[in-house]
């Protein structure tokens, strides 16, 4: 019924545009994920600074984030090289892969004061409502438990400065006129949770 | 790309976040102090549905789960358009859709027996808001406003845009500012600037706005203030008054405050965020005496957590003549509320100085049980009086006719 129609300098789009991609697979994911180790960790789970840990994040919030990425939507230059020209299938063989993975958390020393205002918060603006009990993410949210905590601060930045164009807008929206220390707090406490 | 030319690009992306750091925004006085008891439903396990960002096939929408009153027909128009949302229309006929999150806008062409779209644009974020004027469609993508001049005879093609965000001067701001645009009978560029928050103490003369300009950009005026969140005016072919949607607060109860039908019969008036909800709910959290004082009270309002967005006047020949003047209303349908509620269109019928308002179903179906498979976002009326009614979740537009 409906054609698609696309002239030359959007060829691209057609590819985005593929019918929905099947379940992902974590072996062909692996496969193809080699390029991302180096990065993200082999067992996705990142001992660089402001490099987020994949390992154990919902597959769907994952392919969220590469369909974001290869759209220039969350427009992050790092990033791009890695997702351009790539099929939504390969977007879900990748999160298929990174969500089979165990997390292994090696946050910093526990801060007692921010731990408890990050507690406090959390409680508050119901992060787990979303997040999920005990932070473990669902669907299209994240996976905050064990996340490293400067990747955490920097995406809490990112949201309140409008600097990072999510799946929804809700978190700019949760963290709306918290000061930096309490964003501090947050990352701390989510990054101390297992 | 090597590992070590990549590490540099982290580094320099890091750089120039940092040199982009701007101050904070004010402390929100409803955050909590230390030890301040939490807030209403913190133990409640509500979130957003996820999106739909890839095609859904025609056979997996199940169109036949579709009611409408006796006499009404609704079929697929068009599909194909992951996200397509707020829709206008082109002098010479081409439908115009927007989007949020897939940052596309569709322009599609009826063939007759079918319809054709192409992607008019990509990469914007969120350009929800549209509208047309002397061949120009005008796309309102949260700050960021572009005109596409004759743009109906180069749809493939379209080349780049005029940049018109300069003049209008918008808050950076994304949430609650996907933006519904149209051009009012004075030929000016509406749309509103919403709360950046769920519930929070504004600055009336910046955010929780309805605006209207000139085409250009040039003299700005506040329509309407204290308005949460809006997605979708019309004006009275009666009155020529402005009417509109608004949406309540998240997080204060399963059954409300409820979403808004609203007519402005004063330019400047005020709605009532933060202090005040629907019929004159004081905020629990944002309190001040005399909380409704002054403020413009709904019309009527549409349901708790429902989501009503998009909304005509219907003003074709095509629907019983009862249907003249009646507002069609769709309900993108709740998240923050455990039993589901909207997931629907419905008529409201109401004087023009909104005496005896009236709300009925127009279509239902899209909610089976508590799951949904539909959300629909925007009415729009046809010059044969046929309405089109877009899908968000199944990227469709549905077309609805009446057989006299
Ligand atoms: C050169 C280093 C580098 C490589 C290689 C790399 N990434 Fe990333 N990735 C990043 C950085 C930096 C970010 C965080 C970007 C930001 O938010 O500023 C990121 C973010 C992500 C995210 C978002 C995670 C979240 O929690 O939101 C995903 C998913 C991701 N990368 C997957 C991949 C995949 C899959 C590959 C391989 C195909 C890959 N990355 C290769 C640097 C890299
Ligand atoms: C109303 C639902 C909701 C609530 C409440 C919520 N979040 Fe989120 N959060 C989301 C969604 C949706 C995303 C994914 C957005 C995107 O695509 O960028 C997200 C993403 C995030 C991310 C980015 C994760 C990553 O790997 O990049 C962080 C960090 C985060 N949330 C922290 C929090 C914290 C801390 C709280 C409580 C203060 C919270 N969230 C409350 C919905 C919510």
């Amino acid at each position: 019924m409906t054609v698609l129609r696309i002239a030359a300098p959007l060829a691209v789009a057609l590819l985005l545009a593929s019918p929905a991609a099947a379940e992902g697979d974590a072996a062909r994911g692996k496969a193809k994920a080699e390029q991302c180790f180096g990065c993200h960790g082999e067992t996705g789970n990142s001992t660089m600074p402001n490099i987020p840990s994949l390992a154990q994040q919902p597959a769907a919030y994952t392919f969220f984030q590469l369909f974001l990425f290869r759209e220039k939507l969350r427009n992050v230059p790092t990033m791009t090289p890695f997702v351009e020209g790539r099929s939504d299938q390969d977007l879900e063989d990748f999160a298929a892969y990174f969500a089979g993975q165990k997390l292994e958390p090696d946050p910093e020393p526990r801060d007692d004061v921010r731990f408890q205002r990050g507690a406090e918060l959390s409680q508050r603006l119901r992060c787990a409502s979303c997040h999920g009990a005990g932070y473990v993410g669902q669907a299209q949210m994240a996976r905050l438990a064990g996340q490293r905590e400067d990747y955490t601060l920097m995406a809490l930045e990112q949201y309140q400065k409008n600097e990072r164009t999510g799946i929804d807008t809700n978190m700019t929206a949760v963290i709306y006129g918290l000061p930096a220390a309490d964003l501090a707090a947050l990352a701390h406490y989510m990054a101390q949770q297992k | 790309m090597k590992l070590g030319s990549a590490l540099t690009a982290v580094a320099l992306l890091l750089a120039s976040t940092a040199l982009a750091q701007q101050p904070a925004p004010a402390q929100n006085p409803a955050l909590p102090g230390p030890g301040m008891p939490p807030s209403h439903m913190t133990n409640m396990t509500l979130s957003p549905h996820p999106p739909v960002m890839q095609v859904t096939a025609p056979d997996k929408i199940p169109l036949n789960k579709l009611k409408v009153p006796a006499g009404f027909k609704i079929e697929l128009w068009a599909h194909g358009m992951p996200g397509v949302r707020m829709m206008t229309r082109g002098d010479k006929g081409t439908i115009f859709g927007g989007t949020r999150i897939i940052g596309r806008v569709y322009a599609i062409s009826d063939k007759g027996a079918q319809r054709e779209h192409v992607i008019l644009a990509q990469g914007l974020t969120q350009p929800n808001g549209l509208a047309f004027r002397n061949g120009a469609l005008y796309v309102t993508a949260i700050n960021k406003v572009f005109r596409y001049d004759g743009v109906e005879d180069k749809l493939a093609n379209p080349g780049t845009p005029v940049e018109m965000t300069d003049a209008f001067k918008l808050p950076p701001e994304v949430h609650h500012n996907w933006k519904f645009t149209a051009f009012g009978p004075d030929n000016k560029l509406y749309f509103q600037v919403g709360a950046p928050c769920n519930i929070c103490e504004l600055n009336d003369n910046v955010h929780g706005q309805i605006r209207r300009y000139n085409p250009d950009g040039s003299g700005m005026e506040i329509v309407a203030k204290g308005v949460r969140n809006t997605v979708g005016f019309d004006w009275d072919p009666r009155s020529g008054q402005l009417w509109f949607t608004d949406n309540g607060r998240d997080w204060m109860s399963e059954d409300g405050p409820e979403e808004e039908l609203n007519r402005v019969s004063q330019i400047g008036a005020h709605y009532g965020f933060p202090y005040c909800h629907a019929n004159g709910i004081p905020d629990p959290d944002f309190k001040k005496p005399n909380p409704c004082q002054g403020v413009t009270l709904p019309v009527i309002t549409l349901g708790a957590h429902a989501a009503a967005l998009g909304m005509r006047f219907y003003r074709g020949n095509m629907f019983p003549p009862e249907y003249q003047n009646s507002i069609l209303v769709a309900r993108r349908g709740s998240w923050n509320r455990t039993q589901k509620n909207g997931y629907d269109v419905v008529r409201v019928t109401a004087g023009a100085n909104g005496e005896n308002p009236k709300v009925e179903p127009f279509i239902t179906g899209f909610l089976d049980g508590n799951d949904f498979w539909g959300r629909p976002v925007d009415v729009h009326v046809q010059p044969d009086g046929s309405v089109l009614v877009s899908d968000e979740q199944n990227g469709a537009i549905y077309r609805v006719s009446y057989q006299r």
